[in-house]
């Protein structure tokens, strides 16, 4: 018998919604052919077991490889703030305005 | 008239030491020849006219006053479009990003700054540096110098097709999945991808920040060093860069390699590699040998699921990563209606179709009920491999093999088959998951094509990594581009 897909049509509907991304119906058919195909390819990494790898020991061992130096040069970093506002939707004085949630 | 084609860092810096050329005639000539050039090429987003030559005046004064300067004043440098430079636009390749101007400069371009160099441009990219060809760039598409049917590689393929048409002395590229080394591989260059943490990722625009790192392209290994040593090192504004310092000299210490290891992966199989890329594979082992070292197979058991490990690992971070995108900073979106419809507008209009698929990969293996399966499965497998490849380097100095299997391939070859195109990052993405330096040298077969030959080192060891590169590019003698 011919397993089941993972990903199917209602699953991308999911995705979109959660990632916030609009998809055509054409989009759709070929995201779920791709991650289905995808997603086949990186099951191989399910015959590993990983019950044997303690993630939390693994991560407490990397440590800084190299000493800290106490005194980094700190690069001065300037912004004109209306660099950045510039790059709003919509302003009111300095404030970034975008259109009502409720 | 001096020849584009035949300067390296060093010898700009040696012409202009002399007074031969000025960096402004130099600066100049290379818009000149761009001009024309980069019609065929597409290597360029953006070039940056005005302010290379105000920068390369600078250089001048200095070089008359008789201060000293560093290398890499007065070298004209190519910039991945992904990295900031200060009130110009970053679009990353992206229509997101179209109208985007940076605020900042990134630490690099900084650094870059504080030692004159000169950015003729910002190169071609895919996008948000999500590829392998520079086919996802929503812009120009940049071919490969060598074979204009042909694509330069990618991520950063319009930074290594700068560098192979002679249109910049060296360049930055960013590699996530060995989007530095993959292009210069498939352009006959140096493409060096150093630790992870040894230079800072400020200001690159982010795609996956616990693989990414800024690398330079060059036309050999002593151009690469020398960038390095300028844009290496801990910054404030990188909590992951390290207090790492790299003097380019170093690479010359060894004169040559007896009592180095390297070590053959035997998970990699040699007999499989294609006829061409197996016979420049066996020439470069043979060089090595001549030089003295000591060649020995070694086993990492699970180097073949660094690929299946990255694409969870990647995808995932991007899908957070590009959130931010949202049509309300960044420059903003013409859309309207609510807040959501202009989040959906936005980013269905303005991601192009590896960007979303990506997101949409990533959003799914971050999702409850997949999230242990996926992720966290990854992150485990990463630790293993990150293990393993430690064992490894306790026994040899190096590790070496070939940086892609095929040279470079056609356009629209791979283009509608996503996991056909990951694959070919097969032998670049292992470095990336385990956080190594790796550099990639260009290697011939008997055909007009180059691949690449790559080393790969433990944690910050570039110096040994790139003292026994060099020694390799000497006496392989493939410096076909000078």
């Amino acid at each position: 018998m011919r397993k089941e897909n993972l990903i199917n049509e209602k699953t991308i509907d999911y995705l979109s919604e959660l990632s916030r991304i609009k998809l055509t119906d054409s989009e759709k058919k070929k995201l779920e052919k791709d991650l289905n195909a995808i997603i086949d390819y990186v099951n191989q990494l399910q015959v590993v077991d990983a019950l044997s790898i303690n993630l939390d020991e693994e991560l407490l061992k990397i440590q800084t490889v190299l000493e800290a130096t106490e005194n980094i040069e700190k690069e001065q970093l300037s912004f004109e703030r209306d660099d950045l506002i510039d790059g709003f939707y919509d302003r009111k004085e300095d404030w970034l305005k975008i259109p009502p949630i409720f | 008239m001096i020849t584009l084609h035949e300067l390296t860092i060093k010898k700009t810096h040696s012409l202009l030491l002399n007074k031969e050329i000025s960096a402004f005639d130099l600066t100049k000539e290379f818009f000149d020849y761009i001009e024309t050039k980069d019609k065929e090429i597409n290597a360029y987003r953006l070039l940056l006219k005005d302010e290379a030559l105000r920068q390369a005046n600078e250089v001048d004064k200095k070089i008359a006053a008789n201060e000293n300067i560093s290398f890499l004043a007065g070298v004209p440098l190519a910039i991945k479009d992904n990295i900031l430079i200060k009130n110009n636009f970053a679009t990353a390749g992206s229509q997101m990003l179209r109208n985007y101007r940076a605020t900042y400069d990134a630490t690099v371009i900084q650094r870059l700054k504080k030692s004159d160099a000169i950015f003729l441009g910002k190169t071609n990219l895919d996008e948000f540096a999500m590829g392998s060809s520079s086919e996802n760039s929503a812009f120009e598409k940049p071919k490969n110098p060598l074979d204009l049917s042909r694509v330069p590689g990618g991520s950063s393929g319009g930074s290594a097709a700068a560098v192979a048409s002679h249109q910049a002395i060296a360049a930055l590229g960013s590699d996530t999945g060995g989007s530095v080394r993959q292009p210069a591989a498939f352009c006959g260059l140096v493409g060096l991808k150093p630790t992870y943490g040894a230079v800072s990722r400020f200001g690159l625009i982010a795609m996956s920040s616990s693989l990414d790192q800024i690398g330079p392209i060059a036309k050999n290994v002593e151009d690469a060093a020398l960038i390095l040593e300028t844009i290496a090192g801990k910054d404030s504004y990188d909590e992951t860069s390290e207090n790492f310092q790299f003097q380019a000299q170093s690479i010359y210490e060894r004169k040559d390699l007896k009592g180095i290891k390297i070590g053959l992966v035997k998970e990699i199989e040699s007999n499989s590699f294609e006829k061409d890329l197996a016979i420049s594979y066996q020439k470069s082992l043979d060089c090595l040998k001549q030089l003295g070292a000591a060649i020995e197979e070694i086993s990492i058991p699970h180097i073949s699921l660094s690929l299946p490990c990255y694409y969870v690992l990647m995808p995932a971070e991007v899908s957070s990563n590009l959130a931010r995108f949202d049509g309300l900073r960044y420059s903003s979106s013409e859309k309207t209606g609510s807040l959501k419809d202009i989040y959906f507008e936005t980013r269905g209009e303005y991601f192009g179709t590896e960007t979303k698929r990506r997101i949409i990969l990533g959003t799914f293996v971050l999702s409850s009920g997949y999230y242990d399966a996926y992720y966290l499965k990854a992150r485990l497998v990463q630790a293993l491999i990150k293990k393993e490849f430690g064992e490894a380097f306790k026994k040899v100095d190096l590790l070496v093999w070939p940086t892609t299997p095929t040279p470079a391939f056609k356009f629209n070859e791979k283009l509608n088959d996503p996991l056909a195109m990951y694959l070919s990052d097969i032998f670049t993405v292992p470095a990336n998951i385990a956080g190594i330096p790796a550099v990639s040298l260009p290697i011939y077969g008997e055909g007009q094509l180059p691949y690449g030959l790559q080393f790969l080192a433990s944690h910050f060891q570039e110096v040994k990594m790139l003292n026994v590169a060099y020694l390799f590019e000497q006496a392989s003698n493939y410096g076909k581009f000078l």
